[in-house]
């Protein structure tokens, strides 16, 4: 499932050259269409690795969970800290559940 | 008096009209008033009249009848207050109730 | 640091025991001394015993410990102290963490005993934690330029001149004119001792005279500014005099031959000339000048200047009269240099407001005896020079004078402040007037007479004579194009008595008001700074009156507001004082600056769009370096960076992650909601301390840590506090308009903003996170704030996230 943008808050990363989430994507996917605002270019070549989830300053990025996984409307929002990242799963039911994973960021 | 006065003019930006408190009482207005000489009062009077909360004597004023809306008052004006509109407001009032 | 880990001596001051009273110290000393790195643990009863100290400084000395913590209640002062007494032995300042117990709301007492011991036993923990990231720091220092550019040589410029040259600093001093002395030159009398301008411009360029110092740049402006503060590169554009500065002798040999006549001053001053040719004040003041000429407004340079535009075709009488050829009239164009300095003051000054468009009004330009008060000024001053002009033109000598205050001051319409000198400056013309003729009958129509401080006693003194009359109220001159030989009526009614007051006068002076100088608009324009809404000079009125945005410029004199002469000279001053710092040969800023950490910065250029001061540059790498003369250490590109690649020294991300994290475990009862504040050390976090030193009662729920600004918390720091299971994070800026950096607060309301509709998505209440703008007085106002959150904490119920 491609990663949906939220288009009335991003920015285009202040319309540099390359936002970060084109910087992160390790399908390189991310692009920036012609209002500089982000978008995934191939939607179905995304492999869920929420890497421009988790980046993004300003959170306008948020990533559906595959249906294998949760069905359609289930969401894993992540919360990147300095040195962990609290994910929050939200499945169709409403059921709420929270990980907390450190990182070695620092 | 049949319907309340509308003296108080909002305030819309720089463009607007200010209130009748932002009167500083300085004068502008009567002295180039074309009619005010001829009259006891004059729109700075009037003004203070309002100010005061006396709106019969404003109303009642003679200078009200005799203002010509010739908006030299309004334009002179360094606080912005459209003297000119509030005279008009008042020589309505004193013709429905006098 | 070495690679041993960190050694931390952990002292406890309780003096008096008042502590011991409320925590059980016992305890905290058992526990502490288990935690690692922890290699002496001690309650000291009296710190400034002399023995206490010298221990500190022997287990320094004995290489147990490389780190302080101390825990207790410190003065400024102390602390400087105890730092002091420590770097003896060679413990940097920046390895001392200071556990505040106060500003914790321990030491208030309130709460039971297990809480209390709760809290200490976690805020002891917070400062161990940080006493392990800190790192030693000392102040940089940087080569930098010990000139400096002052832009404008009016009163101000030439006070601030004066005094850069007696610290001993090399002054390049850039003047549009031919010669120095501004708006001062034209004056007749100055304040407040009513001495002629000429004398005080003569003692103040007493000092520049002598000096080898100054260079003086007339004809000339500034086209750039580039650099930063220490080594600003200032671009000048000079206009030829085609006189030798150095042959000239001033003898006058080359203005006698010229057979050019122009009227003096007027179009030095008005930019918007009012006069026709036959009208007004170009008829009374008969003094002219020629085409070669001395330096105006004053002379200095002493050196003549030749006006080239006004030059007949082939005339070339002045350079065959000048007995040491110091005339070169070949073409000669515009020369630009460049000059390196470490400050850059602009003393621009002011432009007298263009009374012609009051043409309306009081018919300034259409009657030939309506004056502007600057050309009053000038016409006093040919007066007293003993010149017979007829004061009274259309009337030849008549005696009656007007004055109408506030032309084109506070009026919506023109300038809406009040332009505070021209009150005082009628005053003065009468007083003046009245010596040289004693004759002449006042009479001064005026809204308020704004006579500041002791120039009240001079209107007082006016307000007695008989033949002084004051009019409140505006009187209506006739304007549009009266018929030649109209007399000058004035109608005016007099708003004390109502009635209508009709004048005949001889001379009219509209007291016009003081707008910016355009050099001014100009210089701000190319050097980058911010104007306010009058297009003065910007500034923080009450804590830096004299800086601008951009550190290393500052802002004196009139270019900041309207002022008279000498509280010109006075903001000049220090302006000036402030400019010092900049030339020492060396700037020396403080190691809490902000470093940039490579490895993770994404090169988003957010902290150079967001920064308030413009200090980011990227470098050939494309990673962005803040520049450090510019910096003022706010802390808000740490705030701003998406990837935590910004910190500033000595509050470094990493410092204040391990702080939070110790906050895990909660020392209250589930129930019990836990409040992280950052607080902006400028006022929120004097307000809290506050409520702290009047004994308010502060809810023990909440932890402070200091910030520099609000702005500079990161989003990441309230992620952590939020994924540990803190219920509340509270970010107190200033209010809005008063934050001391610019607009950290706004950035802060912005990203907290983000930050919430995110928490929306991941059904954690978005009140969680709380921004607030708070007072520097407003400690009982906090402690409301601080009680209502709770409350509504407790409504909300435990954070989802806490265990």
């Amino acid at each position: 499932m491609p990663p949906r943008v939220d288009l009335t808050k991003c920015d285009g990363c202040k319309a540099q050259d390359e936002p970060l989430c084109e910087q992160v994507c390790p399908g390189n996917l991310m692009t920036l269409n012609e209002n500089s605002q982000a978008m995934c270019r191939e939607s179905s070549d995304c492999w869920d690795c929420m890497s421009c989830t988790k980046v993004y300053p300003v959170g306008a990025i948020e990533t559906r969970v595959p249906y294998q996984i949760g069905y359609h409307g289930a969401k894993l929002i992540p919360m990147v800290g300095t040195n962990s990242i609290t994910w929050t799963s939200i499945d169709i039911n409403d059921k709420v559940e929270r990980f907390r994973c450190k990182t070695r960021n620092d | 008096m049949t319907e309340p006065l509308q003296i108080h003019q909002p305030r819309s930006g720089s463009e607007g009209h200010s209130d009748i408190f932002d009167c500083v009482q300085c004068g502008y207005c009567s002295a180039y008033c074309k009619v005010s000489f001829i009259s006891e009062d004059s729109p700075r009077k009037v003004i203070r009249f309002l100010q005061q909360d006396d709106i019969d004597k404003a109303v009642k004023s003679s200078f009200v009848t005799l203002c010509k809306q010739c908006q030299t008052c309004t334009w002179m004006c360094p606080q912005g207050i459209d003297v000119a509109g509030i005279m008009r407001h008042l020589v309505r009032h004193h013709f429905i109730n006098y | 640091m070495g690679t041993n880990p960190p050694q931390i001596g952990l002292y406890i001051i309780d003096p008096g025991e008042t502590l011991a009273e409320i925590v059980d110290l016992q305890a905290v000393i058992q526990k502490c001394a288990k935690i690692r790195q922890v290699e002496v643990c001690e309650v000291i009863s009296d710190i400034w015993a002399e023995q206490s100290l010298q221990t500190v400084q022997e287990t320094v000395t004995e290489n147990r410990i490389d780190r302080l913590v101390w825990v207790g209640t410190f003065t400024a002062q102390q602390k400087k102290t105890i730092q002091n007494v420590l770097l003896e032995v060679g413990v940097n300042p920046y390895l001392h963490e200071w556990c505040d117990l106060q500003l914790q709301t321990i030491a208030l007492g309130k709460g039971t005993e297990k809480t209390l011991l709760g809290k200490t036993l976690t805020v002891i923990e917070m400062a161990l934690a940080r006493a392990k990231q800190l790192q030693p720091l000392v102040p940089i220092k940087l080569p930098a330029s010990d000139s400096v550019v002052v832009v404008g040589a009016g009163i101000a410029g030439l006070h601030a001149a004066a005094s850069f040259i007696e610290r001993g600093k090399r002054v390049h001093l850039v003047e549009k004119q031919s010669g120095v002395g501004g708006k001062v030159a034209l004056l007749s009398r100055f304040y407040p001792l009513l001495c002629n301008p000429q004398c005080g411009i003569e003692y103040v360029l007493k000092t520049l005279r002598n000096s080898d110092k100054l260079t003086l740049h007339t004809l000339s402006k500034p086209l750039a500014v580039e650099g930063n503060a220490g080594n600003f590169s200032v671009t000048i554009q000079s206009q030829p005099r085609y006189v030798d500065t150095d042959r000239c002798n001033g003898c006058g040999l080359c203005s006698n031959v010229c057979p050019v006549e122009l009227p003096i001053f007027l179009d030095n001053i008005q930019d918007e000339p009012p006069f026709q040719e036959a009208k007004g004040i170009g008829g009374l003041i008969k003094e002219t000048r020629r085409a070669i000429h001395a330096s105006v407004p004053f002379s200095f340079p002493e050196s003549f200047v030749v006006e080239r535009a006004s030059c007949p075709e082939g005339c070339c009488k002045c350079e065959d009269a000048c007995p040491t050829k110091a005339i070169d009239l070949s073409e000669q164009l515009p020369a630009e240099q460049n000059i390196t300095a470490g400050a850059v003051l602009a003393t621009t000054g002011w432009d007298p407001y263009p009374l012609s468009r009051l043409n309306n009004y009081h018919g300034y330009g259409q009657h030939a005896n309506v004056i502007g008060n600057l050309e009053m000024e000038q016409l006093l001053s040919q007066i007293s020079k003993g010149s017979d002009i007829p004061l009274f033109p259309s009337e030849g000598d008549g005696n009656r004078v007007g004055f109408i205050q506030c032309s084109g001051s506070r009026n919506t319409k023109h300038l809406s402040y009040c332009s505070s000198v021209c009150c005082s400056a009628t005053i003065k013309q009468i007083k003046q007037l009245k010596t040289l003729r004693p004759d002449a009958k006042c009479t001064v129509f005026y809204q308020d007479m704004r006579c500041n401080g002791f120039e009240e006693e001079l209107y007082r003194e006016l307000r007695s004579t008989s033949d002084v009359l004051f009019v409140r109220g505006f009187p209506k001159v006739e304007a549009s194009n009266p018929p030649e030989g109209t007399k000058l009526t004035l109608v005016c009614e007099d708003t004390f008595s109502g009635r209508p007051i009709t004048t005949e006068l001889d001379l009219l002076v509209l007291a016009g008001g003081m707008q910016p100088s355009k050099a001014g608009v100009e210089f701000a324009e190319l050097s980058g700074l911010p104007l306010n809404d009058h297009n003065f000079f910007e500034g923080h009125y009450q804590c830096y009156p004299e800086e601008s945005q951009r550190t290393g410029i500052l802002t004196g004199g009139c270019a900041r507001g309207p002022m008279n002469a000498s509280q010109s000279i006075e903001s000049a001053g220090r302006a000036a004082m402030k400019a010092l710092k900049f030339l020492e040969g060396t700037i020396s800023i403080e190691p809490t600056y902000p470093v940039v950490n490579q490895l993770k910065c994404d090169q988003c250029k957010r902290c150079v769009e967001e920064c308030p001061f413009d200090c980011y540059r990227l470098n050939d790498k494309g990673f962005p370096e803040p520049d450090l003369s510019k910096c003022r250490q706010c802390g808000n590109c740490m705030g701003i960076c998406p990837v935590s690649a910004i910190s500033i020294n000595h509050l470094t991300l990493k410092q204040l992650a391990v702080q939070i994290e110790i906050l895990e475990n909660s020392f209250l009862d589930y129930e019990e909601p836990i409040i992280l504040a950052f607080l902006c050390e400028n006022d929120a976090l004097v307000a809290a301390r506050s409520a702290m030193d009047k004994g308010l009662n502060v809810p023990m729920n909440v932890i402070h840590i200091g910030v520099p600004c609000a702005g500079a918390v990161n989003n990441a720091l309230i992620a952590d506090a939020l994924s540990i299971g803190i219920d509340g994070v509270l970010i107190g800026g200033c209010k809005d308009g008063q934050c001391h950096y610019i607009n950290g607060n706004q950035l802060v309301n912005k990203r907290s903003g983000d930050l919430a509709d995110k928490l929306k998505t991941m059904r954690v209440e978005p009140e969680r996170v709380q921004s607030l703008s708070l007072e520097i007085h407003e400690a009982e106002r906090y402690v409301t704030i601080l009680e209502d959150y709770i409350q509504s904490l407790k409504a909300m119920g435990p954070s989802p996230f806490k265990l």
